[in-house]
């Protein structure tokens, strides 16, 4: 599939991690859907920029440390859901355990990564509105791009 | 190939859905679930391992004291 829309996409969580950290180290874990997400965010790795001016010459560029980023979905707050239960011990888990998760899109792709949630904040707002959470889940591998089948 | 998966016998601590699957499990049930679906759902607390009866040959209620015999008593010859 070429373009797709972002409906239908999922986020999942897994509180395993993968013996590889590629497709099929992360194929091989059971992930369990966050349910109730109403946006996944942008993510994806970025590069700081190591710039040398020297006495002669143009501005010279390089690629520093990788970024892996982080998510930062919306999510409507739904006390049963399994997976917001799982993402929520994450975000109060004061080790340094990394959890593994899956994006996954309308065509079926996949983007598998590990990372730590930074803490869940709720937002009441108005009347007319839901109790939202807005976890912050900090990228710390790269992500593994799989494509649809 | 296709591999069978481990199931684990678990016990539900507390209501909860899972919409990846739709199943819906009850605090206080018993379900069957696979490994991997048991540690995710054990590292949130929603289950714990259900904790087998130990097998034992011993009867189910305890044997009765046996009564102490009465000394014997020389029978009186007629």
């Amino acid at each position: 599939m070429g373009s797709q829309t972002a409906a239908g996409s999922a986020l999942a969580i897994s509180a395993a991690t993968p013996a590889t950290l590629d497709a099929t180290g992360y194929a091989a874990l059971t992930f369990t859907e966050i349910n109730q997400v109403e946006k996944l965010g942008s993510f994806g790795a970025s590069f700081a920029k190591v710039e040398f001016q020297p006495l002669k010459g143009a501005k010279q560029k390089y690629k520093g440390s990788a970024d892996y980023g982080a998510l930062q979905p919306s999510i409507a707050i739904d006390s049963l859901d399994a997976g917001q239960t799982i993402l929520q011990t994450a975000s109060d888990d004061e080790t340094q355990k990394l959890y593994s998760f899956r994006v996954t899109y309308q065509d079926g792709a996949k983007r598998y990564f590990q990372g730590r949630s930074f803490g869940s904040p709720e937002t009441a707002d108005g009347a007319d509105s839901m109790l939202m959470a807005t976890p912050t889940i900090e990228i710390c591998t790269k992500v593994i791009k799989v494509a649809a089948a | 190939m296709s591999t069978t998966p481990k199931m684990v016998s678990a016990t539900v601590t507390t209501d909860f859905n899972d919409a990846g699957s739709d199943r819906k499990f009850v605090a206080g049930a018993t379900e069957e679930l696979t490994a991997g679906e048991f540690a995710n759902y054990r590292a949130a607390g929603l289950v714990e391992a259900s904790v087998e009866k130990p097998v034992t040959d011993a009867p189910s209620s305890p044997a009765k004291p046996k009564r102490p015999r009465a000394p014997r008593t020389a029978k009186a010859k007629s």
